[in-house]
């Protein structure tokens, strides 16, 4: 019995033994990798948990290609804090990298940003998000810059992993993209697409406030007298000539528009049909004056359709157009009449020496 | 010594060696994200695997990044580590893979070849 239970002791001492010179063995592997650098990372316990701690060398690879990035790249603490951030973000917040690292990423936007940045950086916290700001540049000039964040756990901490794309050059070219499709050109005022986009939405604000709205629709008089006469360049500066006496007319918040070849048209909000008279006045003023002044070899004038938009019947803009087009070729036609009867008035728009223009006729249609 | 027991011991190393032949390694290695040396180790263990162990194998990589909790069962302090979890017992070599005969030796996974035993 005591031999059967001593021999036993003694295979379970050999067991212990053999695991525990097992155990030395594998510790002295691993020290052996350490010292001659084959790994890269440990695994370690603490009170938190296990973390991976990788070495300098094994981050290297993550650390050229977030180097190499165009967008700039970066990893925040959860209130903001700057832990790493590459070349390129330093070089967008306009600063060096020692100057961002342990700075908080609050620091580098405007007042009227943070409210915004914040809330991106606590809905990060859980979830990734993308949000446009802006960030004052090197040239004063603002910058739009898309952040995308992420929430990350690294060594057992909360961390946020940031991307910054610069949408400056992008928003910048798809401006003039837009402006190019809505814009005319030559006079610098919106073209007849231009005018349909934003009237269709001061038809929209008029209806819903009820308030008066008024379109003047303008043709300028003998353009093709000016073209055949003085040459297309002349017929080109009496139409910015007559953009710009619109634009002096006009309030900064009327629509004003060339609508195609020598027509053009304005929407005047809060302005009535009983204003009409007061408005065409207020136009011949502007083109008198610029008669006088430019000295051309032609006068300006404008044959001019005036209607008012009943908020009532939601008429469109093309039928209010529709209607202000004939306004203003009834007008015209009676100019021309008037000018038959009475040759002292000269052909419209005709040329050396300067007519004596009639005054801006006009029609109003309710 | 005598014909009968030289026989026996051969036909008791042959039985074993077949044995050795038949049986599947079950093999676990340990990395940490993509970093250079683990990214390594997964091609050298998988090149290591079909070379010498010609199919009698199966091999897990694990990510200690992602499953912590398994590298901390298998008391896997550095890595990459690879382990042979079966045949028991369990062994573990840890650091560079790139040198197959040190991987076959320290993780005896040599398989040898019948004729050579006789």
């Amino acid at each position: 019995m005591n031999v059967h239970r001593l021999n036993k002791t003694k295979q379970e001492l050999w067991a212990e033994n053999k695991e525990l010179w097992g155990r030395l063995a594998e510790f002295e592997e691993t020290i052996r990798a350490i010292r001659s650098g084959e790994v890269d990372a440990f695994l370690v316990n603490d009170a938190s948990g296990q973390h991976v701690v990788t070495l300098e060398g094994g981050e290297s690879a993550y650390r050229i290609l977030v180097e190499a990035m165009n967008e700039g790249a970066a990893l925040i603490e959860e209130n903001g804090v700057f832990l790493f951030c590459n070349k390129g973000l330093a070089t967008l917040l306009n600063t060096t990298l020692e100057n961002v690292i342990g700075a908080s990423l609050f620091c580098f936007f405007a007042p009227t940003e943070i409210c915004k940045l914040k809330a991106l950086v606590n809905r990060a916290r859980v979830d990734a998000c993308t949000g446009d700001i802006s960030l004052p540049g090197r040239d004063g000039e603002t910058r739009t810059i898309q952040l995308s964040l992420s929430p990350m756990l690294i060594h057992g901490s909360r961390r946020i992993g940031m991307v910054v794309t610069d949408l400056t050059e992008h928003y910048k070219v798809q401006e003039e993209l837009r402006s190019l499709s809505l814009i005319d050109e030559l006079t610098g005022l919106l073209n007849r697409r231009g005018f349909l986009t934003v009237s269709l939405q001061t038809l929209n604000l008029a209806q819903r406030l009820k308030g008066p709205l008024l379109l003047v629709f303008a043709d300028l008089d003998g353009m093709k007298v000016i073209n055949d006469t003085h040459g297309h360049g002349e017929g080109d500066r009496a139409l910015v000539d007559t953009a710009e006496v619109l634009r002096k007319t006009y309030r900064d918040s009327d629509i004003i528009a060339r609508m195609g070849g020598d027509e053009f048209a304005a929407l005047a909000m809060g302005t009535s049909i009983e204003d009409a008279a007061v408005l065409v006045k207020r136009l011949q003023s502007q083109i008198d004056a610029h008669n006088k002044r430019e000295q051309r070899p032609y006068c300006l004038s404008l044959s001019v359709g005036v209607v008012p938009y009943d908020a009532k019947t939601g008429e469109s803009i093309a039928d209010l157009l529709a209607r202000a087009d004939q306004a203003m070729y009834e007008n015209k036609r009676r100019k021309y009449e008037e000018a038959q009867r009475d040759p002292s008035l000269g052909r419209l728009g005709s040329v050396t020496p300067k007519l004596s223009i009639s005054p801006v006729s006009w029609n109003a249609r309710r | 010594m005598p014909a009968t027991q030289t026989s026996r011991r051969k036909k008791a190393r042959q039985s074993s060696a077949a044995g050795a032949a038949r049986k599947k390694f079950m093999l676990r290695l340990y990395v940490a994200g993509t970093t250079p040396r683990s990214a390594q180790a997964i091609l050298d263990a998988e090149n290591l695997c079909e070379q010498h162990l010609g199919g009698r194998f199966r091999l897990e990589v694990i990510d200690i990044y992602q499953r912590p909790a398994l590298a901390r069962d298998e008391q896997i302090i550095a890595v990459p580590t690879l382990v042979r979890r079966l045949p028991e017992p369990l062994r573990k070599l840890v650091g560079d893979l790139s040198n197959a005969e040190r991987v076959l030796v320290g993780l005896d996974l040599l398989v040898r070849d019948e004729h050579k035993l006789r």
